[in-house]
């Protein structure tokens, strides 16, 4: 991650890069990565092995994986419903939704986790008469954290499956219907294949953002050990006794981030 | 139905019905389409007419695309109100509309496996198109890694592997390039008829028309302006694109014996042979002169007019002369060295025409 190398890299394949470009380019890449590289000098190598083998750390990590991958999950069976029905041409109403649907891009999740509580809490829109019903409540819970992850990781979904769908030629559609094809096998067998890359790297973007999820989690589940503390909540409350293992354990969710975007480019993510 | 098993019939009795009958109507903002289609078992039928008459439009309104008012039979059952998946009707698109994440195999067996055959089943029936279609040494191929011809092969094969009565083609030649074209287009002539139980074809190149149609349907505008069989429609054009499209001057005239008045003008056309009532006469641009002085004591059509455009067509150059006693634009046909001449020449020119070369046919 030279940053020698980095302006070699943007001159050669541009071309002509005007040169007042240059300076800001190499201070923005640079206030991306020095904190980066301020993680990897403090990171106490020596102990890293301590710190991932300890029972907290083993089981915030085991948590996070399962929620990140369930909110990914539900992200997937509903966001892909949604975003085929966004990038239907006229849906009356179409702006407003895919505002509504991808507002937690934007919002605080702090703010999500509060919009969550007073949702599904137990005095909550529908959270109360569930409760009434049951005398189970939502938040607090392992369920509460996908809920969160789900909330803030689905709108990257929505936008990239979105972003395929424009790109296809609708016309394959009317194609696949004239050779006997029902609305339903087209979705499956052309549909879906044609817009791989954009579900791929979308469903990838939706796991890194349920997995690295902080705010709406704590807000609306807690931080309870072994059922809602996620790795981020984890390093939260390491920081404020233990510098060192928070260093270690924000160094294990860095490498998880560099290799979930490397794969998201790579393979899988690839038009035909 | 499989290759082969196509009763290319001769039996023409009237009472027999159609393969197809359709009688459609499309509104689209100003543009209406109202046509009108027969077609026999069998029976190749193009659809000829310039860009933006409607042609596409009455394939996708047939294969159930676009919305259509009307009526339409096939095979003896009423479609107009069935979903596009279940009428039996294969389309094959201008620019083939292959699935780019499929191989060829995949993308011909993808009818059979929609309509719920097996996989082994519906590889076995790609297995056979492409063999009948020359096509076994892409089956693993994807649409990107083929050939403009190859690519028509495999649109032509994935129509006809999902065994339709009837086989649509959208400009099936208009993607190709020259030689490709050649070639696909007498390969179509070889197999359409034997591909599924009729065809309907658009182009709007009368070539495609006279090497692939039994029958021709001129449409202009959104409506059928003439019918006929290509020859006929060649020999006999009723419209002005139709005469220009087969090299022809076209103009309307009453005939009264020999002599027919001109409609558009005060002019008239000596013809040989006698005809009565509402005709149109037909005259190739090559046996049109240009003179740049009046003739005197001539037995022809003389006819003076002003240039309005010359250009070159390969090795002769084509020269449109404003006529106004006939009220028409005469297309004429000279050399590259007259044509100099006439570069030179300013003023009106005649224009001479023997009557011998005048065709004369009922409007």
């Amino acid at each position: 991650m030279g940053t020698a190398s980095g302006v070699a890299d943007i001159r050669s394949p541009v071309g002509r890069v005007p040169g007042l470009l240059v300076a800001p380019a190499v201070i923005g890449a640079l206030l991306m990565v020095i904190p980066l590289l301020g993680l990897v000098a403090r990171t106490p190598w020596t102990e890293l092995v301590g710190i991932l083998t300890s029972a907290g750390t083993g089981q915030s990590l085991g948590l996070s994986l399962l929620t990140a991958t369930l909110a990914t999950l539900v992200a997937l069976i509903l966001g892909v419903p949604l975003a085929v029905v966004l990038a239907r041409p006229g849906l009356p109403g179409a702006g407003l939704l895919r505002a509504l649907v991808t507002v937690p891009l934007v919002l605080p999740p702090v703010v999500g986790g509060v919009a969550l509580f007073a949702a599904r809490g137990r005095t909550g829109l529908r959270g109360a008469p569930a409760y009434e019903l049951t005398g189970w409540a939502l938040p607090f819970s392992t369920a509460a954290v996908v809920v969160a992850q789900t909330f803030v990781a689905m709108p990257f979904l929505v936008l990239g499956v979105e972003g395929a769908l424009r790109g296809l030629d609708d016309r394959l559609l009317d194609a696949a219907a004239t050779l006997g094809a029902t609305p339903w096998h087209t979705f499956w067998t052309i549909t879906l294949p044609l817009v791989r890359p954009g579900l791929v790297s979308g469903a990838v973007l939706a796991w890194a953002r349920a997995l690295g999820e902080f705010g709406a989690t704590i807000t609306f589940a807690g931080n309870f050990p072994g059922t809602t503390r996620t790795l981020p909540l984890q390093v939260y409350t390491s920081l404020q006794s233990d510098a060192a293992t928070a260093i270690g354990l924000s160094m294990i969710m860095l490498a998880v981030s560099i290799m979930v975007l490397v794969a998201a480019r790579g393979r899988w993510g690839r038009a035909w | 139905m499989g290759p082969g098993m196509v009763n290319v019939s001769s039996d023409t009795s009237p009472s027999r019905r159609p393969l197809l009958a359709a009688d459609l109507s499309v509104r689209r903002d100003d543009f209406l389409l109202e046509v009108s289609l027969r077609l026999a078992e069998g029976e190749v039928l193009v659809l000829l007419g310039p860009n933006g008459a409607g042609k596409s439009t009455v394939l996708r309104a047939l294969a159930g695309l676009v919305p259509a008012a009307g009526m339409i039979e096939l095979a003896g059952r009423r479609i107009d109100q069935v979903r596009a998946e279940r009428r039996g009707i294969g389309l094959v698109f201008a620019d083939h509309l292959l699935f780019p994440h499929l191989t060829v195999t995949d993308n011909i067996a993808f009818g059979p496996r929609a309509t719920g055959q097996g996989r082994r089943a519906a590889a076995a029936v790609a297995r056979r198109w492409m063999e009948r279609l020359d096509l076994t040494d892409f089956a693993d191929r994807r649409p990107g890694q083929l050939s403009g011809g190859q690519a028509q092969r495999v649109a032509l094969a994935r129509a006809a592997a999902g065994a339709p009565d009837l086989l649509l083609l959208d400009e099936p030649l208009a993607a190709l390039d020259g030689r490709t074209r050649l070639r696909v287009r007498s390969d179509l002539r070889r197999d359409l008829r034997t591909l599924a139980r009729g065809a309907v074809v658009v182009t709007h190149d009368p070539v495609d028309a006279m090497v692939l149609a039994d029958r021709v349907l001129v449409i202009e505008g959104g409506a059928i302006v003439q019918e006929g069989a290509p020859t006929d429609l060649a020999a006999r054009p009723r419209t002005d694109y139709l005469a220009q499209l087969f090299g022809l001057n076209l103009i309307p005239g009453v005939a009264d014996g020999s002599v027919i008045r001109a409609v558009g003008g005060a002019g008239s056309i000596t013809v040989a042979g006698t005809h009565h009532g509402g005709v149109f006469t037909t005259f190739a641009p090559s046996s049109v002169s240009i003179l740049v002085e009046q003739p005197r004591g001539s037995p022809r059509n003389v006819w003076s007019g002003d240039i309005v455009r010359v250009e070159p067509i390969g090795d002769r150059v084509r020269v449109d002369v404003a006529v106004p006693e006939l009220g028409e634009t005469v297309r004429a046909d000279v050399t590259p060295a007259a044509a100099a001449e006439l570069e030179v020449h300013h003023g009106p020119v005649w224009l001479a025409v023997k009557a011998m070369e005048v065709a004369v046919h009922p409007r």
